[in-house]
């Protein structure tokens, strides 16, 4: 407790020893004066009894420096001065603070600005409280293709989750919808995240202002609220503060504004606003138990474990099974569950992967960085090993030795670290811009919390102690006769670490070149993949009808009569495109066979106008495309892909056959059949790099008597043809999410793009930074070597010869590095291979241009050293020291 | 004169709060003359010395200092005993009659010889 206070006291006293000096040296005079005045008393004269004072209290400036030991921290205010020192001694060498300062801030700042999205999107995904404890609810289709992980359940499911209580504490679903918003010059379509009353709750989301749904909100017929997004809050309403209350058009209805969230929390959709879900008891009851259109998170109590709830989920997904409501036999065949999953992995799962890769490859170029500051340090210890000497000699001892040159350290360390956090900011920011949106998590920002900071101070220490350390310990070892005498000849030890560590940046940068290198070939194979339709040329556009307008099926067939009419013959609308990120799929019936037989019947279903297989140039296998007499009233039609016809009808000519859609199973009197006209061929629908194998199963449009949501229009040529038709048809609609067909292609590839572009910026950086720790030990040594060299040339070595020694030294260097990579990249080649489409790691052409990339660059390292020991005068070497 | 011994560190210390302990608020030069003059002239101190220890006995809270008169109305600082001051003399007190009793049994041990 007491050295506490003292501690304390000391720590003022360092800031206040200002204030202890008067003071003391008031006292100290004073006492001089009773001491005087006693010694007058016995007799002294004045100038006597003075003398005999100073003599009794001792040496008044040995006194004060006692008390100002005593007032501060001796060793800090030491260290104080190191540091002032050390600030000096770098401004006299501005080449060496600078490219430290530099190499550090660089490297440091890629990699806080990727760990700090790595952190938001993995662990810490923004304005969720506890992300460990939801999950989100999957269904499990063992036996059709590719639907084991379907990320969307049904409206029972989710009230008898939300029931049951002592295992989720909050349940919410979502579904999305596009409104649109009449309130300012235009109309603007807004993406609208429809969410049940506890959708908030699950999140553990505060609003920021106003409040969120109750639950009485959250009914068919109620009052119509809403909660604004903050983004859509800043850009729309000018962050009004007095928007709550306030009514906004949506879909021509007036909606009351009730909330506003905090940043961040648009994800799962990029929602501008959500609005209740309400749903009905029709929607959460048969026959709705296998109609998937919800996305259900739920927080699991404190204490319940995933394992407990998948469980449940087992338990209640076998009771429906057995209940009897209809489509539990078909379904039951199909090895059917609900099971759960953890928020985190349903909701950036997929980019898990290549988040770790990135993070992998630019700690390799932060590794690399430190060890070219190392061998940087390391070379300026030769040159103040000198220095040090006189130092050592003079009386400082090794900790104030090692304090010198720690300060150094300190200070750069510093100043790199605040320049890389500077930079990590903005990289953050950059990167947030520029990142695709589709496939990297959405919700992303450019901030720096906590975890971020920490990471820094963690990777700082450690580089710390990689690069100033054990240079610092190396200096603090100075032996003084032999430096003092040899006038700083190096240490050949030194000479060899410095070597070490060049070979050790030449295989990180070998490794992360072959990494590069096979996602580039990757991305190269797929960007050559045939989707099955020609999308060169073509335009998508989409119109949403909000069903107070459109509530019978006739109005909307009517708008695209309308609309089409108005452009040109290659122009179709369907209710999907490809690559739009949406995909139905649904189960039919084969007239004459029962399901028991043949594989589950299930396809990806699309509604189309006539004209859109010839729009997407979509080859005709067998029979006919839609036409216009393909209408309400006339019989209904079908159309089916190749992998359909081979999956169902393998043998047979399915054309004439008939199948009704699980959707009109129950309709009356029999009918709902509809005839397959034509076979067209098979598509990629979201994935360049997946097929799902699923055959995709189309409708007529104008024949179905059923109102959409959304519809795509697709045209050859620009957008503004199709703007005019659509305000022309209804002059209420218009048209958004416009984008060209290729672009959506091409997007679908937006991750991998990304990622090759990050790993390819990683490399060449790897690459540059080996090349200057190369260059600074290959010219280091040729300086070392002069007389050598001189010698040499003095007995008749050859310039070329002398500069082929030298860039001999710097390929060896790179190839024992290349070898040591080569084995580094082997070991980790199954960290990337997921991430790779026909391709393997060690394809021999790839690892044969990395290693001769490296082989060249070593040699153009090596160049302007070869030139200067070439360059060499024989007389001047031999002659000075 | 006789032999004057330096003054061990710490109980320059102990010797500063007894001094102020029985005589009250002292000042820097009362304190180095009380020193002296309780030794018998065996200790013989630099007064200057003095000042780095009453600092930190001032840190340590067990003393405490402010601005005062003297007896021949000169300004002199006076310092006085804390009542953490007390307690930490009390507790060295007992500390130092254990230990010197413990070192007085074996110094009376005696040899073979």
């Amino acid at each position: 407790m007491r050295s506490l206070r003292r501690a304390f006291a000391r720590i003022a006293g360092m800031f206040l020893s200002g204030r202890h000096e008067p003071r003391l040296s008031g006292e100290f005079e004073a006492h001089l004066d009773l001491i005087i005045d006693e010694n007058i008393r016995a007799g002294m004269d004045p100038a006597e009894a003075r003398r005999q004072a100073l003599l009794t209290f001792g040496n008044l400036s040995s006194a004060m420096e006692a008390c100002r030991e005593q007032g501060g921290l001796p060793r800090l205010e030491a260290f104080i001065q190191d540091l002032r020192h050390a600030s000096r001694a770098l401004r006299k060498k501005p080449a060496f603070s600078i490219s430290v300062v530099l190499t550090l801030a660089v490297a440091l700042g890629a990699n806080t600005a990727i760990f700090g999205l790595v952190d938001q999107a993995l662990l810490h995904p923004n304005g969720v409280d506890h992300p460990e404890r939801i999950i989100s609810i999957r269904e499990h289709y063992g036996r059709l293709l590719n639907l084991a992980d379907l990320g969307a359940t049904s409206g029972p499911a989710f009230a008898a989750i939300r029931a049951e209580r002592s295992l989720f504490e909050h349940t919410a679903a979502l579904s999305g919808a596009y409104l649109t918003y009449t309130g300012s010059s235009r109309p603007e379509h807004l993406q609208a995240a429809q969410v049940s009353s506890e959708w908030f709750d699950v999140l553990g989301a505060k609003p920021l202002l106003g409040r969120v749904f109750a639950p009485e909100e959250d009914q068919p017929n109620a009052r119509r609220v809403v909660v604004l997004s903050y983004a859509s809050w800043a850009n729309r309403f000018a962050s009004d503060p007095s928007i709550i209350g306030r009514k906004i058009q949506l879909d021509l209805q007036p909606w009351t504004v009730i909330g506003v969230m905090k940043p961040g929390i648009e994800w799962l959709g990029q929602a501008d606003l959500w609005l209740p879900l309400a749903l009905s008891p029709a929607d959460i009851a048969p026959p709705e138990n296998f109609h998937q259109h919800l996305f259900v998170l739920a927080r699991l109590r404190p204490g319940v474990s995933q394992a407990k709830a998948n469980s449940w989920l087992r338990l209640f997904s076998s009771r429906v099974l057995a209940s009897g409501v209809p489509g539990a036999k078909e379904t039951a065949a199909l090895d059917w569950y609900i099971f759960p999953k953890s928020f985190v992995s349903a909701a950036f799962g997929d980019t898990r992967t290549p988040m770790l890769l990135l993070m992998a490859a630019v700690g390799i170029v932060l590794l690399i960085a430190s060890a070219n500051i190392a061998g940087l340090m390391l070379a300026r210890n030769a040159t103040r090993s000198h220095e040090l000497a006189v130092q050592a000699a003079l009386g400082a001892s090794r900790w104030r030795l090692f304090s010198r040159v720690a300060a150094e350290c300190i200070l750069l360390s510093g100043l790199g670290t605040i320049a890389g956090l500077a930079l990590a900011y903005a990289g953050m920011r950059v990167l947030v811009q520029w990142a695709p949106n589709t496939e990297l998590p959405n919700g992303l920002n450019a901030r720096l919390d906590i975890d971020t900071l920490a990471f820094t101070l963690g990777t700082v220490l450690a580089t710390g102690v990689l690069f100033a350390i054990l240079p610092a310990w190396q200096a603090s070892r100075i032996s003084l006769s032999s430096t003092l005498q040899a006038g700083g000849r190096t240490v050949s030890g030194r000479q060899r670490m410095r070597s070490a560590l060049v070979i050790a940046e030449a295989a990180l940068a070998l490794v992360l070149m072959v990494g590069a290198g096979a996602l580039l070939r990757s991305f190269l194979q797929l960007e050559q993949v045939q989707p099955g339709f020609d999308a060169r040329g073509v335009t998508t556009a989409a119109v949403s009808f909000p069903p107070s307008q459109y509530s019978h099926s006739e109005k909307q067939i009517a708008f695209y009569h309308a609309v089409l009419d108005r452009l040109p013959a290659d122009s179709a609308i369907a209710s999907d495109v490809p690559f739009s990120g949406q995909t139905n799929a649904g189960g039919f019936e084969i007239r004459g066979r029962t399901s028991s037989n043949g594989p589950p019947t299930h396809a990806d279903i699309r509604f189309v106008s006539p004209g859109y297989f010839e729009a997407l140039h979509i080859a005709l296998k067998r029979g006919r495309f839609f036409s216009s007499t393909d209408r309400i009233g006339t019989g209904c039609v079908a159309i089916i892909d190749e992998n359909m016809a081979r999956q169902f009808w393998p043998g047979e000519d399915p054309v004439g056959k008939q199948i009704r859609p699980d959707a009109l199973r129950h309709a009356p009197d029999g009918s709902g059949w509809c005839t397959i006209a034509g076979i067209v061929g098979h598509i990629l629908q979201t994935d360049l790099a997946l097929d799902s194998g699923r055959g995709t199963l189309y409708y007529a449009l104008y024949q179905i008597p059923r109102t959409f949501p959304v519809a795509d229009i697709v045209t050859h040529g620009p957008a503004d043809p199709v703007r005019a038709a659509v305000a022309s048809a209804d002059p209420a609609e218009s048209i958004f999410d416009v984008q060209s067909l290729s672009g959506r292609v091409a997007g679908s590839l937006g991750a991998r793009r990304f990622l090759l572009q990050m790993m390819i910026s990683f490399a060449i950086a790897a690459l540059f930074l080996s090349a200057l720790g190369l260059y600074g030990v290959i010219s280091y040594a040729v300086s070392q070597r002069r007389r050598e060299i001189g010698v040499r040339m003095a007995l008749g070595a050859h310039r070329t010869s002398v500069s082929r020694m030298v860039v001999t030294e710097g390929l060896r260097l790179a190839a024992i590095g290349a070898a040591v990579g080569l084995v580094i990249a082997a070991a980790l080649a199954r960290m990337i291979e997921s991430q790779l489409y026909r391709a393997r790691v060690f394809d021999i052409l790839t690892v044969a241009i990395a290693v001769t990339i490296l082989l060249a660059v070593a040699a153009a390292a090596s160049f302007l050293p070869a030139r200067r020991a070439a360059s060499i005068d024989p007389m001047t070497a031999l002659r000075c020291d | 004169m006789p032999e004057t011994k330096p003054v061990w560190q710490g109980t320059l210390a102990l010797m500063v709060l007894k001094t102020l302990e029985v005589l009250g608020p002292q000042h820097g030069y009362g304190i180095a003359k009380r020193v002296g003059q309780t030794s018998g002239g065996a200790l013989d101190i630099n007064h200057g010395t003095l000042y780095p220890v009453l600092m930190k006995l001032e840190q340590e809270g067990a003393i405490r200092s402010e601005w005062g008169v003297s007896e021949n109305n000169r300004k002199a600082r006076f310092y006085s005993i804390t009542k953490a001051g007390r307690r930490q003399l009390l507790a060295e007190q007992e500390h130092w009659e254990v230990t010197t009793r413990i070192m007085s049994q074996f110094f009376a041990l005696k040899g073979n010889a």
